[in-house]
């Protein structure tokens, strides 16, 4: 009986996906000329081709015999959680600014790990996003975002 | 001697109060950073970079040997204290230092760690003050071809002598190599893989990648197993001195942990998992007490931890004479080198003495300063471990963020952090290797510079790798490791399935 392994099909599968994308996207570029013999174009077909290769071989895996080694199943939702945090982020941090951001961000991230201490961690949060934020800014000389909209208040 | 005098020099360089300053900073954050679990040297080199951007080039370097030194004394410490080695090379002190400590000998494990890697750090350096511009000599004769070869040995032996699948290391070469490729490419600066984003004209930044790869995707991992348990810190009981007996089992183990790890580590092998195993497996069956191995033998950990230092020292011949880096952390140096526009190598020696000497004169410092810190500060780094895992995580994914941000003040690189986390969280359900991804992002620009630069000198010849010897015989040399893995395994299958069928 041959054991069906999905993960690795998935995963073998999107590697095949990419190779496909990464050789249609490497021919776009626009191609050398004079004595540039190989071009730009040579190393992403280079690397489509690795990738090609390494997921049929991951898909076929899939199809083996052999005891399955993956992982036991784990819990999405914290993954979830915390790409949404960072998603978020990516277009709250200029607006917002830093200190905020990053407070609400660390209590989330906690409760994500099981604290439900939320208090505390929005506390700690706080703490530590105006620790870094005078630290960097007045003592590095970094500019972390004040935020566009805190500004406008001010 | 010059290399004495250059050394000297070094030193000179060192000692200005100014780069001390940064020598304590860097091992002190360096240790700090390196006990919290989950964060291996190379995270921390990566997360601490942008700190030094306003600083110096030579002052940044100064630190980040202290950085680079001051994380595997860090490392140890986690291993010893939480068994939780956070990097490959802590795995050995984490199985006897832990059981050490279960048995209440958790100061002597500590201070035969600290101490043995004080000796094995400054025994590397030594050597590395000499290996260094003996390379430099070797490298002279190195061109194009050479280099390309050199490049993918260096990839072929990290990706072949992994253990596990073949075509999971080549995938996590393959996606490196491609996130190395975002950009201009190398020779002629024509745009790839860019999509209109102008933020990516520049490449992906090394931080992100080994922050997004390491730091990021060890969160979402941990989230996903959901290991809740607190981690039981053991506390320091009872004496904090070594007894005699414990120097006498330890002082040999120290050596041969030096001797094993320094060569092993200049070798394009991937780092420190191979000399510590070796060491530990040494030391067990040359002690003569092996019945107490797995169960608290001082050797065991003495060997591997200073096999572990060795090894970061003996790293660091090749990246400073050849630009080869050998382990995941030296990657992340050799991309610290290139955002000064400094390229190591043997024109850095010539170009920048003062930088690369006084990098070298200040890993002998900072292994004094790491002396000093770790045995005394053992209790506050025990307090660090104890911070919980929720707050702890936060904390790591803060960090990330800010200096992820901090790179160009652009939310663009907080979301490549986050792709580049997914990427390193699915890798990690997979059970896909990071370090192959980690090296193939930093040499995969280089490799193809070397590549298409000596087709452009041979006028498109692709013989020009095989007519030269050195290249011909690296090339050979790189398909044997990665073939070679791959033939054994296939050849003990065979006569598993023979049985499988009659039985």
């Amino acid at each position: 009986m041959t054991a069906f392994r999905p993960a690795e099909l998935w995963f073998g599968a999107c590697l095949v996906l990419l190779a496909i994308g990464v050789a249609v996207e490497g021919s776009r570029v626009t191609a050398g000329f004079g004595y540039d013999t190989v071009g730009p174009r040579a190393f992403p077909y280079l690397i489509a081709a690795g990738l090609l290769a390494s997921g049929t071989a991951i898909v076929a895996h899939a199809f083996s015999r052999g005891a399955l080694t993956d992982k036991t199943g784990g819990r999405p939702l914290p993954v979830v959680a915390i790409s949404a945090v960072l998603v978020a982020q990516v277009f709250l941090m200029v607006p917002l600014g830093w200190i905020p951001v990053s407070t609400v961000a660390f209590a989330v991230v906690a409760f994500a790990f099981g604290s439900r201490a939320l208090l505390r961690n929005l506390l700690f949060g706080a703490v530590l996003a105006g620790v870094t934020f005078v630290l960097f800014n007045y003592g590095l000389g970094f500019r972390l975002p004040v935020g566009s909209v805190v500004e406008a208040l001010l | 001697m010059e290399t004495l005098s250059a050394l000297a020099n070094g030193f000179a360089v060192a000692a200005t109060p100014y780069n001390l300053l940064w020598a304590v900073v860097g091992v002190t954050i360096g240790t700090a950073i390196g006990a919290l679990p989950g964060l291996g040297p190379s995270t921390t080199v990566a997360l601490l970079m942008p700190l030094t951007y306003n600083v110096h080039p030579t002052a940044a370097f100064i630190m980040f040997a202290g950085i680079y030194y001051g994380s595997q004394y860090g490392g140890s410490t986690a291993s010893i204290l939480l068994n939780t080695p956070g990097e490959p090379g802590a795995m050995m002190t984490a199985v006897e230092g832990n059981a050490m400590a279960r048995r209440g000998r958790g100061a002597q494990a500590l201070a035969t760690a600290a101490i043995g890697s004080f000796v094995a750090g400054t025994l590397g350096t030594i050597a590395l003050t000499f290996v260094a511009p003996l390379m430099v000599r070797l490298a002279l004769m190195l061109g194009a071809p050479e280099y390309f070869a050199l490049m993918v040995l260096a990839l072929a032996a990290a990706t072949g002598i992994i253990s596990g699948s073949a075509a999971k290391g080549l995938a996590s070469l393959c996606l490196g190599l491609l996130l190395g490729a975002v950009g201009l490419d190398p020779q002629n600066g024509q745009e790839r893989f860019t999509f209109g984003i102008l933020e990516l004209l520049d490449g992906i930044d090394v931080t992100v990648v080994a922050v997004g790869l390491f730091a990021v995707g060890e969160t979402l991992y941990v989230a996903y197993s959901g290991a809740h348990l607190q981690d039981q810190v053991l506390a320091v009981r009872g004496s904090l001195w070594m007894s005699r007996e414990d120097w006498s089992r330890s002082w040999r183990p120290w050596l041969r942990g030096t001797a094993l790890g320094f060569p092993i580590g200049a070798l394009p092998a991937g780092g420190a998992e191979v000399p510590t195993m070796l060491s530990y497996a040494a030391e067990k069956r040359l002690c003569r007490h092996p019945d107490e191995f797995g169960r608290g033998a001082i050797e065991g950990v003495a060997g591997p931890e200073a096999a572990n230092n060795a090894s970061a020292a003996g790293a660091l011949a090749p990246l400073l004479a050849l630009g080869l880096p050998t382990s995941a952390t030296a990657a992340v140096l050799l991309a610290a080198f290139q955002q000064y526009g400094l390229r190591p190598g043997p024109l850095l020696f010539t170009s920048n003495p003062d930088l690369v000497w006084g990098m070298i004169a200040s890993l002998y410092i900072g292994n004094i300063l790491l002396l000093v810190l770790n045995l005394p500060l053992v209790g506050v780094w025990v307090k660090l471990l104890s911070v919980p895992k929720p707050q702890l995580y936060a904390g790591i994914l803060c960090f990330a963020t800010l200096g992820a941000y901090t790179l160009n003040n652009n939310v663009v690189d907080i979301g490549l952090l986050w792709l580049i986390g997914l990427l390193g969280f699915g890798m990690r359900v997979m059970q896909v290797p990071i370090v192959p991804c980690v090296l193939g992002f930093v040499l995969g620009p280089a490799i193809e510079l070397m590549l298409r630069r000596s087709l452009a000198i041979s006028q498109g010849d692709p013989s020009v790798f095989f007519t030269r010897p050195i290249s011909c015989a690296l090339l050979i040399l790189a398909l044997v490791l990665l073939c070679g893995p791959l033939l054994l395994r296939l050849r003990s299958r065979a006569p598993a399935d023979a049985v499988e069928r009659s039985g």
